[in-house]
């Protein structure tokens, strides 16, 4: 189980990485405030599923071990800066963004094995929610954002995939099915 | 004149600071107008087309022409590949709006000469080894998420969003795995960004 509490910590003590990480990217600057009413719903869900993803490194990361945490810290800041990015978003609607109170049942990862593939299904599930949502958002520059954010969680699960010794990349579409 | 990506600065040392930042976002910016004016999903599509076409035949170059070690080939193969299912799959959707692709590009220097204009840097036709044909591939991988990013903005068809998000993850990916090849389990290099815009 990952409680808010849990999560709180790890936005607290991913923050300073998480701005760093953002030092590179895009950041949210410039979008327009013409965000629909009506994105602000796909984009809480969003947030809600990278919420789920974080939920998951946070239970994981204690399971995990030398270079395998190096990693999965580096896809939890990041993680956690797509929560920002997308909650800066929603709050040039005047909205107040989905803020997690959920308790996630992750199940019990025994080994290594099961905690890599634990992180992979929460970056399958991300990705899906992006897919289904892109072609949902209204001004192109939101959808760029989002696509931007999604092509990240893209490259988390094929990281961790050439973790567990599967192919990295194992469709010329990513479909979040893998 | 080369505009610096974000590879580059990482190269030099200076990402990380506000002028990088400055930088950073310049060059973000100008690499968002790959797509040039294109405008409308045909027009869109065919400019994407044309990308993939140049990816695709510098892979397979890449691929005849450098002595790889056995694990390279064998992902370059893969990523080449799917490079072409990518031409196949656009081509199918450009059809579809009663368009035909643009014919496929036939020799090494006029692809090296086109990808130069949308990267800025490097030449198909310069390297023998596969530590340059690597980054030589890095830097075009680079180009084409930067034109799936701004496809993703412009496109109009929810289907075709869709595809271009998909295909914008997996050159993310093949960017990934070539930075993982060059410099293994530094995920500071293979996934350096939280944002992925070329």
């Amino acid at each position: 189980m990952v409680s808010r509490r849990q999560l709180l910590s790890a936005a607290s003590a991913a923050g300073a990485g998480a701005v760093l990480a953002g030092c590179g990217g895009a950041s949210v600057t410039g979008l327009p405030s013409s965000v629909l009413e009506a994105d602000v719903h796909t984009l809480n869900r969003l947030i809600r599923a990278e919420y789920f993803a974080v939920g998951a490194y946070v239970a994981g990361i204690p399971l995990l071990s030398g270079t395998d945490v190096v990693i999965a810290q580096q896809f939890l800041n990041q993680d956690m800066s797509h929560i920002e990015d997308l909650a800066e978003i929603v709050r040039k609607t005047g909205v107040k963004p989905y803020a997690t109170d959920q308790v996630y049942d992750l199940g019990r990862p025994r080994d290594r094995g099961e905690t890599l593939a634990l992180l992979h299904h929460a970056e399958q599930v991300t990705l899906r929610a992006y897919l289904d949502a892109i072609p949902r958002l209204s001004p192109g520059v939101v959808k760029a954002t989002a696509a931007s954010l999604f092509a990240n969680d893209a490259q988390h699960a094929s990281t961790i995939r050439g973790r567990l010794g599967l192919a990295p990349v194992p469709e010329a579409v990513v479909t979040g099915n893998a | 004149m080369h505009q610096p990506n974000r590879r580059d600065l990482i190269r030099t040392g200076i990402a990380g600071t506000a002028a990088a930042g400055a930088m950073l976002w310049d060059a973000a910016s100008a690499e968002a107008d790959i797509l040039g004016d294109a405008h409308g999903d045909a027009a869109l599509l065919e400019r994407l087309v044309g990308i993939e076409q140049l990816i695709a035949f510098a892979y397979d170059h890449v691929i005849a022409r450098i002595p790889l070690s056995a694990k390279a080939a064998a992902v370059l193969r893969k990523f080449g590949s799917q490079e072409h299912e990518h031409v196949g799959q656009l081509s199918r959707a450009l059809n579809a709006l009663g368009h035909a692709p643009p014919p496929p590009p036939t020799d090494a220097a006029s692809v090296s000469r086109r990808l130069t204009a949308l990267h800025g840097s490097g030449s198909l036709t310069s390297f023998q080894r596969q530590v340059g044909a690597l980054e030589y591939l890095i830097g075009i991988e680079t180009v084409a998420e930067s034109a799936y990013y701004s496809a993703t903005s412009k496109l109009s068809d929810p289907s075709l969003v869709a595809l271009a998000a998909g295909i914008l993850g997996c050159e993310a990916q093949h960017w990934t795995s070539l930075e993982e090849l060059l410099h293994p389990g530094d995920v500071t290099q293979s996934v350096p960004y939280s944002t992925v815009h070329g």
